[in-house]
């Protein structure tokens, strides 16, 4: 089995890249032959300027990699975790209880340190995981899915030490399904499906690359592909990727106004009632849809229908 | 040695010691077993006289330097569980993601280890005292018994960690017990000196690693006998390196997958 195949990418320097996709698209298989935990048996892999496979103790020394799992021993406390960690990361005296201090304040962990992890909230465990991978300060830091789980308090947070972190010379990798936090707080974007490379760029450059206007039309029955009108309404100059999943129609539309009226008014002559409708604008949710060829069943988290930018003019439609 | 590889091996040997403290009635099984064998075999041949050069020896006396080096090789054999613990929680993975050498890590674990068996087999050492045995021992061959039998446990806890490491499985561990410890126990002389034994068992006997521990400890405590460096801890001492380097190799592997 092939996991991955023509991956090309590069993770900048002082930057956030999201690597992003549907589940078994290869994005940890990524993460984890970056962080030399598994090698790749073609092709060429560079980290800081090492092969991570031939160097993987001096690439420990400068990687951290935060598992999607939350490891950690529910029988220690947070403080003993900690030390016990710094140890491992050839931290001593009062280097380390200054980087513990700094961490777990931080990470507002301070008052929970002599508590035993099985006694932890699920945020809480998510923040010591993440505190034992920054504790050695790695000039790339890998995390895999770190939000899951988290609160809206607990996201933001993760993302504004991150945005911190890449200040510091730090090069981060993060794997995330929420297309949302990927426009707002990622430099890059690594759209990966079936362990292929499918777009990489800005997120700007891949909406403007790769994502289309999509219409969205809720009839008042049923219709089916066979139907003449159906057949028609793909037909339309300006409509393409008609979908239909019982009364609704999804397509992406060229223009706009012209478009919409097209469709709208083809309908209306043919005495299809429209319940209503609505114009996503191109974003990340439609680059990611159009690219991996994932239904609105299985989409990511901030790619719904309501988490596209919707026209301000979407409204309940009179037949 | 150096001080951070030194603060490593603490670390570890101290978080395991630590999660043994905090699993008291899996340290007081552990004594349980031996103490019922030593009190059933003690007083079921306690009409039993064993045979020496110049004498003979009563069997409970006997039987007590046998019955401490079963507790440790009885106690190393469940070694493994916790490292079966960390791959679950995948506690393991992250100490391996670290840039500590990992023979480090494993030194720390199996020291920690080590020192358990023998606090334990000291234990049961002091409660065969108390229920009558007698001995008669030389100080300078009981530290070096306890050597013999630290490298005996340090050698069978490789081996349980090296089992758990490949098959990842607690059910591992159970098998391991029948598959290993008791017919390396039956085939020693924990029980029953070599000269009693039919001949094959004998033969058998004198290459098992739990005789030289047996031997060494038996010696030194009714016999004030000082074991041979050359005949009973070097083997010992390879035994222990040669399993300690696969165990080594078992996690470098568990690392990889």
């Amino acid at each position: 089995m092939v996991a991955l195949d023509g991956i090309d990418l590069e993770l900048g320097a002082n930057s956030i890249t999201a690597l992003t996709g549907p589940n078994g698209s290869g994005k940890t298989t990524v993460l984890r032959i970056l962080a030399g935990s598994l090698a790749p048996s073609s092709g060429t892999v560079v980290v800081l300027g090492a092969d991570p496979a031939a160097n993987s103790t001096w690439l420990r020394r400068r990687v951290g990699f935060i598992s999607q799992e939350v490891a950690l021993d529910p029988e220690m406390t947070g403080a003993q975790t900690l030390r016990l960690f710094a140890v491992l990361y050839g931290l001593a005296g009062r280097k380390m209880s200054a980087k513990i201090e700094e961490l777990a304040q931080s990470l507002e962990l301070t008052r929970h340190l002599a508590m035993r992890v099985q006694a932890y909230s699920g945020g809480l465990r998510r923040r010591l995981h993440l505190a034992l991978g920054l504790l050695h300060e790695p000039q790339l830091l890998l995390l895999d899915e770190p939000t899951a789980g988290l609160d809206p308090t607990g996201r933001a947070f993760l993302w504004v030490l991150l945005k911190g972190l890449t200040e510091r010379a730090s090069s981060i990798g993060v794997i995330t399904h929420d297309l949302d936090e990927v426009e707002r707080h990622c430099h890059r974007v690594a759209l990966i499906g079936g362990g292929k490379l499918l777009a990489f760029g800005s997120p700007e450059s891949v909406v403007r690359d790769h994502a289309r206007r999509i219409l969205k039309v809720a009839l008042a029955r049923d219709v089916a592909p066979p139907d003449p009108p159906l057949a028609e309404l793909g037909q339309l100059a300006g409509v393409k990727a008609l979908q239909v999943r019982g009364p609704e129609l999804s397509m992406e539309i060229l223009d706009e106004h012209s478009a919409l009226e097209r469709v709208l008014s083809m309908l209306s002559s043919r005495k299809i009632d429209v319940r209503s409708f609505h114009v996503q604008e191109p974003d990340l949710a439609s680059a990611y849809f159009r690219l991996t060829g994932v239904t609105a069943q299985e989409q990511p988290r901030g790619a719904g229908a309501g988490a596209g930018r919707r026209r301000a003019h979407d409204r309940e439609a009179a037949s | 040695m150096s001080a951070a590889a030194l603060r490593i091996v603490s670390s570890v040997c101290g978080r395991t010691w630590m999660k043994a403290l905090r699993r008291p009635v899996v340290l007081s099984f552990s004594l349980v077993q031996p103490m019922i064998w030593m009190l059933f075999f003690g007083f079921l041949f306690q009409r039993y006289r064993v045979e020496r050069p110049g004498g003979e020896i009563r069997y409970l006396d006997f039987l007590l330097p046998g019955i401490c080096a079963m507790t440790v090789l009885f106690g190393a054999s469940q070694s493994g569980i916790e490292l079966i613990r960390d791959m679950q929680t995948h506690f393991l993975e992250r100490l391996l993601n670290t840039p500590a050498d990992r023979r480090l890590l494993l030194v720390g674990k199996l020291t920690a280890d080590v020192t358990r068996l023998l606090a334990q087999a000291t234990l049961v050492f002091l409660l065969g005292l108390v229920v009558g045995a007698r001995i008669s021992p030389s100080l300078p061959g009981l530290a070096l018994s306890a050597v013999a039998l630290g490298l005996f446990g340090f050698a069978f806890s490789a081996l349980s960690c090296t089992i758990a490491l490949l098959t990842r499985a607690p059910e591992s561990m159970a098998v391991f017990v029948h598959v290993v410890n008791m017919p390396l126990l039956f085939t020693s002389t924990a029980f029953v000196p070599s000269r009693q034994m039919p001949a094959f068992l004998s033969s058998v006997s004198e290459i098992n690693p739990l005789t030289l521990a047996v031997g060494a400890l038996r010696g030194s405590l009714l016999f004030q006998e000082v074991p041979s460096v050359s005949r009973c801890v070097l083997p010992l001492a390879l035994l222990a390196l040669a399993l300690f380097g696969i165990a080594s190799a078992a996690l470098t592997r568990a690392a990889r997958d």
